[in-house]
């Protein structure tokens, strides 16, 4: 059974907002150029963030070699194309098959490997994923680093969809050390993913419980809910009105009142696969559960592309586990130790314990298993067609990256941004590239490639650390 | 769901559970002092916000009166947590059981150390429609439901005017202004038409308890009060009858807090006690101190045991529910049985086990048959082996890899919840791991593992030392000799109270922390934390100066019961910083 076709879009007036205002002239010849290639009116961003580092052998750039567990060799790099430079389809199904990149050989023109990122603000397991959505200066103390500035998520969408509400979810457990950490609003205000993709997708589509309903008993419902709205509103104004509330408590009531908006009753098609909500509902309840992570990304997944294709959010996140939260994999059919340790290489949360004597090959496995989840988000975007023509993909710049570079070492000096879309011809895809820099540069990037601009119309280059301007030059067309 | 950063970094230094009262101590590089002491003699006002002299200066503190301290700034306006509205729905419609609803809510973000911090919480899209979804569902419930809609809106003259201002009072946990009669009976007034059922009261109804559920007025805690007394805001009764009832019962005042209120007796420190010991004592009081341990001893971790069946057989499956349960009854058993605290918490050498965990221990318990209770008994450990919340079975097993103690976590979460020490996040990029002889002990490998600069900064003094004690104890939970053919090596020092401690074994560590200020002082702070609903800041002198009274108190009279009562009898509960 699949779901309607039809389904309601909360924001359909937004359509045509987006777009780029181009109007000074261009201060050099790069910012001349990144004009020439200005992208379409929508830009869909996705960003899905791995935990506990990967399997990529010596740290690229003169970095520090990767750690060894008890006089074991060096690792060696099974997660990127043995070459740089172009992306070749061919070697990626031939020499390089077993790479965990080669998953998306699809996809090699459409591809960035971009590598050597570094975290310059906050760290390992709590400041990790803050660093690579937002790369900015935090405050607080490890594991609680909150940033100082919005996510990439928020940033664009307040740019480009008149703030639209981003899409953040999560899957697999939470509760264990600190789990959400990579969404964040305005002045850093963290944005928590629910995790169960039942509820993600009721809250998506916004009429939790009654989607199904026709659009007589849907009107109905809409305006019970703006009567007691109005009276809601009414109420947030008069406490938004007293002095006597501190900055931080008139923040929360501007939240509150921004939450609440009406719904609008316009019908739109999405033109694509539909949500298998029979299979939503049945993970219901087991949706963190070692045998469902999987699955439960997948669902995410597909409810990214989804909100996408229906235009409810133009940018969405999806942060899989805390890496501290003992998920067990299932790597090639049998059941693996918990993924933290398995990344220290040993039986524990640190670097005790006993050695877990096929710990790389497990993380390997574990590799490709994201790999896997990046390549459905491409395929699930490909297989949506926009109303203005061509495919959701198309119009999209994606991001998949990890909160730590290795393993072993928990470093964050060797961080893979894995970058799929060209938003709309802005990036120049097809290349593996090597670009030591902290990683505020390649959001900054992505930022750009999703439209964002300046006022004056200058690309935007001081996303999240405005203290280090710049883009990467390497990936713009 | 949103949170709200913090003000400060020291505060959020605090949300992480370290309350180190020597913060300007570098990082891992010198003892860790314990707190300060109170100034002796002087006494308390007896009225709240009344008699303080502002914020500054701190009256001196009087051991026999309330706690003598300031409030410091806080949110007007802390959002009720996931748990707090499943239990104020439950009261405030006086049902028999709570509805679950709150189950789908978006979880809480791990911000904070305690889920009770509602100064973080705020409402986004996300669980503005998880509010809505539940408020929608409750209200049709209770509407077409006559038993229920008697009760909420009983027979009265002006029956819709009457609901609206007896239910609304409950709901907003105050009076209910004309202009909220007026806005509400416009709604009321809307219910015939917008929901249509044939029944006019019962659509006004259902539209007027749809909204006073999503009311921010419901969904916060609003203190609105304004006016300056003695340099401190006086809370009105209704403002303190929630601070009261949210902070000891973890949901909405009862009948008799609201009769208090109304008839103004909270502005009276001798009610707020009367009442605090009394909420303290009810079961919702026992459920909140047990929410306190659950969250302080971090027992959500023990669902993650994952034991080997075959070397661990009293590990089952679903060991972890049984060993939070020995948890839970033993420090029920020691705040309310024994009258007791942190002392006892740390060193009784007894627990309560049901058969699951009494084959942890190796002792003798019969399992049930099928359908048959399993209840929890309080049974003697060896006092030779063991001593209090420490050297239970959840803790060992939770901080372990499988048989191997996890010599490093257990360091950090002693050092960070019991020590309030102040521990930095490993070094970016942590050094290869050294071959190691695998006849070596585990304090071997870790020590070797942690030798060298940088780990050695913090690993040799902070961390190490506290899990070395507990090498004796293994990741099953069992007591041991030896290890790879070598004698356990327990000893170590750590410095506590600004001293140099020297121990072997974690009787002896375990012995020194609890007789220890430093430890006071840090379980004091937790509860501050807890109760207040907000962090403890102690870069201010004035949460500074009442976690040091507070520890102060808590070492002479060892009562947890007690020094929660004096905590939320104090000025900087009852009442506001200008």
């Amino acid at each position: 059974m699949t779901a309607k076709k039809h389904f309601l879009s909360r924001r359909r007036f937004l359509r045509g907002v987006g777009g780029v205002v181009v109007g000074l002239p261009a201060l050099d010849a790069f910012q001349s150029r990144a004009r020439g290639a200005a992208p379409p009116a929508k830009i869909y961003s996705a960003l899905m963030l791995q935990q506990c580092g990967l399997v990529q052998g010596p740290h690229m750039g003169g970095g520090v070699v990767t750690a060894v567990v008890n006089g074991a060799p060096p690792e060696t790099d099974m997660f990127w194309p043995r070459a740089m430079g172009a992306l070749n389809p061919a070697t990626m199904a031939g020499a390089d098959v077993d790479q965990a990149t080669s998953i998306l050989k699809d996809y090699a023109s459409k591809l960035i490997f971009l590598r050597g990122t570094s975290f310059k603000y906050s760290h390992l397991h709590g400041g990790g994923a803050v660093a690579a959505s937002t790369g900015a200066p935090v405050t607080g103390v490890y594991p609680r680093e909150l940033p100082v500035s919005e996510s990439i998520d928020v940033f664009i969408s307040n740019k480009m969809a008149n703030g639209q509400e981003p899409l953040t979810l999560y899957a697999g457990r939470k509760g264990e050390f600190r789990d959400d950490s990579l969404s964040f609003g305005l002045k850093g205000v963290l944005r928590v993913g629910d995790n169960n993709p039942w509820t993600a997708y009721q809250r998506t589509v916004g009429l939790t419980g009654t989607m199904m309903a026709d659009p007589a008993t849907y009107q109905k419902i809409a305006a019970q809910r703006l009567s007691v709205n109005d009276l809601i509103r009414g109420e947030l104004k008069e406490l938004q009105a007293r002095s006597e509330l501190s900055k931080e408590d008139h923040q929360r009531v501007d939240l509150h009142l921004s939450s609440i908006r009406d719904m609008e009753m316009n019908m739109t098609n999405v033109l694509g696969p539909m949500i298998d909500v029979p299979a939503l509902m049945a993970i219901n309840g087991t949706h963190t559960t070692d045998a469902n992570i999987e699955k439960a990304t997948q669902m995410q997944i597909d409810l990214i592309a989804f909100a996408f294709a229906s235009d409810r959010a133009r940018t969405a996140t999806l942060q899989v586990g805390s890496c501290n939260d003992h998920t067990r994999y299932t790597v090639n059919g049998v059941l693996a130790p918990a993924y933290h340790p398995v990344s220290h290489r040993n039986n524990s949360d640190g670097q005790g314990g006993t050695v877990i004597q096929n710990s790389v090959q497990l993380h390997h496995g574990i590799d490709q298993i994201h790999a896997r989840h990046f390549k459905r988000l491409l395929d699930r975007m490909s297989a949506y067609t926009l109303p203005s023509g061509g495919t959701l993909f198309d119009s999209s710049v994606n991001i998949w990256t990890n909160s730590l570079d290795d393993g072993p070492t928990h470093g964050s000096t060797n961080i893979p941004y894995v970058i799929a879309g060209s938003g709309g011809g802005f990036l120049k895809t097809g290349q593996h590239v090597l670009s030591p820099g902290a990683s505020h540069r390649v959001l900054t990037t992505v930022a750009s490639a999703a439209g964002c601009r300046k006022p004056n119309g200058d690309l935007v280059d001081n996303f999240g650390d405005p203290s280090a301007p710049g883009l990467i030059t390497e990936i713009v067309a | 769901m949103n949170a709200l950063p913090a003000r400060s970094s020291f505060s959020l230094r605090l949300r992480a559970g370290v309350v180190s009262l020597t913060l300007m101590m570098a990082a891992c590089s010198g003892s860790i002092s314990g707190g300060g002491s109170a100034p002796p003699g002087g006494g308390g006002s007896s009225n709240p916000g009344g008699g303080n002299g502002g914020s500054t200066p701190l009256p001196a503190d009087n051991p026999t009166g309330p706690i003598a301290s300031n409030p410091v700034a806080s949110t007007r306006m802390v959002r009720l947590n996931n748990q707090q509205w499943e239990n104020t729905v439950q009261d405030l419609l006086h049902l028999p059981a709570p509805l679950g609803l709150s189950k789908a809510f978006v979880a809480a973000p791990l911000v904070t150390a305690f889920d009770t911090n509602g100064g973080v919480l705020t409402v986004d899209s996300n669980n503005r429609l998880d509010f809505q979804t539940a408020a929608e569902a409750v209200a049709k419930q209770v509407a077409h439901d006559p038993q229920l809609l008697a009760m909420v809106a009983p027979t009265a003259t002006d029956r819709a005017k009457n609901f609206i201002q007896t239910f609304g009072q409950r709901a907003f946990r105050r009076p209910i202004t004309d202009a909220d009669t007026t806005r509400y009976q416009m709604l009321f007034d809307k219910g015939a038409m917008l929901l249509a059922s044939g029944d006019a009261f019962v659509d006004g109804v259902e539209l007027v308890l749809r909204a006073l559920l999503q009311s921010p007025h419901f969904l916060y805690r609003v203190e609105s009060s304004t006016a300056v007394v003695n340099g401190h805001i006086p809370l009105t009764d209704y403002e303190i009858a929630s601070r009261l009832s949210y902070s000891l019962a973890n949901t909405m005042p009862d009948d008799a807090l609201f009769t208090a209120a109304a008839a103004h007796k909270l502005q009276s420190r001798d009610t707020v006690v009367e009442q605090a010991q009394r909420l303290i004592n009810s079961p919702a009081g026992k459920a909140t101190v047990s929410n306190f341990n659950y969250q302080l001893m971090h027992l959500r971790d023990y669902d993650q045991i994952n034991k080997d069946a075959m070397k661990a057989p009293a590990f089952t499956a679903d060991i972890g529910a049984a060993l939070k349960q020995e948890v839970l009854s033993f420090t029920d058993d020691v705040v309310f049985g024994q009258d007791r605290g942190l002392t006892e918490l740390l060193t009784a050498p007894y627990t309560f086990a049901n058969s699951q965990v009494a084959k942890v221990y190796g002792l003798t318990s019969p399992k049930p048959a099928a359908g048959q209770p399993d209840p929890f008994v309080k049974v003697n450990l060896d006092p030779m082996q063991r001593a209090g919340i420490l050297t239970q079975a959840g803790f060992l097993a939770s901080n372990a890899n499988e048989e191997t103690p996890s010599i490093i976590v257990r360091g950090v979460q002693i050092a960070r919840d019991l020590l309030c020490v102040t521990i930095p996040p490993p070094p970016d990029v942590v050094p290869p791991l050294p071959a190691v002889s695998p006849t070596s002990t585990n304090r071997q490998r870790v020590t070797t593992l942690t030798m060298n600069a940088p780990c050695n900064t913090c690993h040799t003094t902070l961390i190490n030392p506290l899990g070395f004690a507990f090498e004796h104890l293994d990741g099953y939970a069992q007591f041991r000799a030896q290890e790879n053919g070598q004698a356990i090596d327990a000893t170590g020092n750590y410095s506590i109270d600004g001293h140099d401690v020297s121990f072997n074994g974690a009787l002896e560590l375990i012995k020194a922390i609890a007789g220890s200020q430093q430890a006071q002082d840090c379980y004091a702070a937790h509860l501050i934390e807890y109760l207040y609903g907000r962090d403890v800041d102690v870069s201010n002198d004035a949460d500074k100066n009442l976690v040091a009274r507070a520890g102060v108190r808590a070492k002479a009279n060892p009562s947890t019961k007690n020094l929660i009562v004096n905590l939320v009898a104090t000025d900087a509960f009852l009442t506001r910083a200008p």
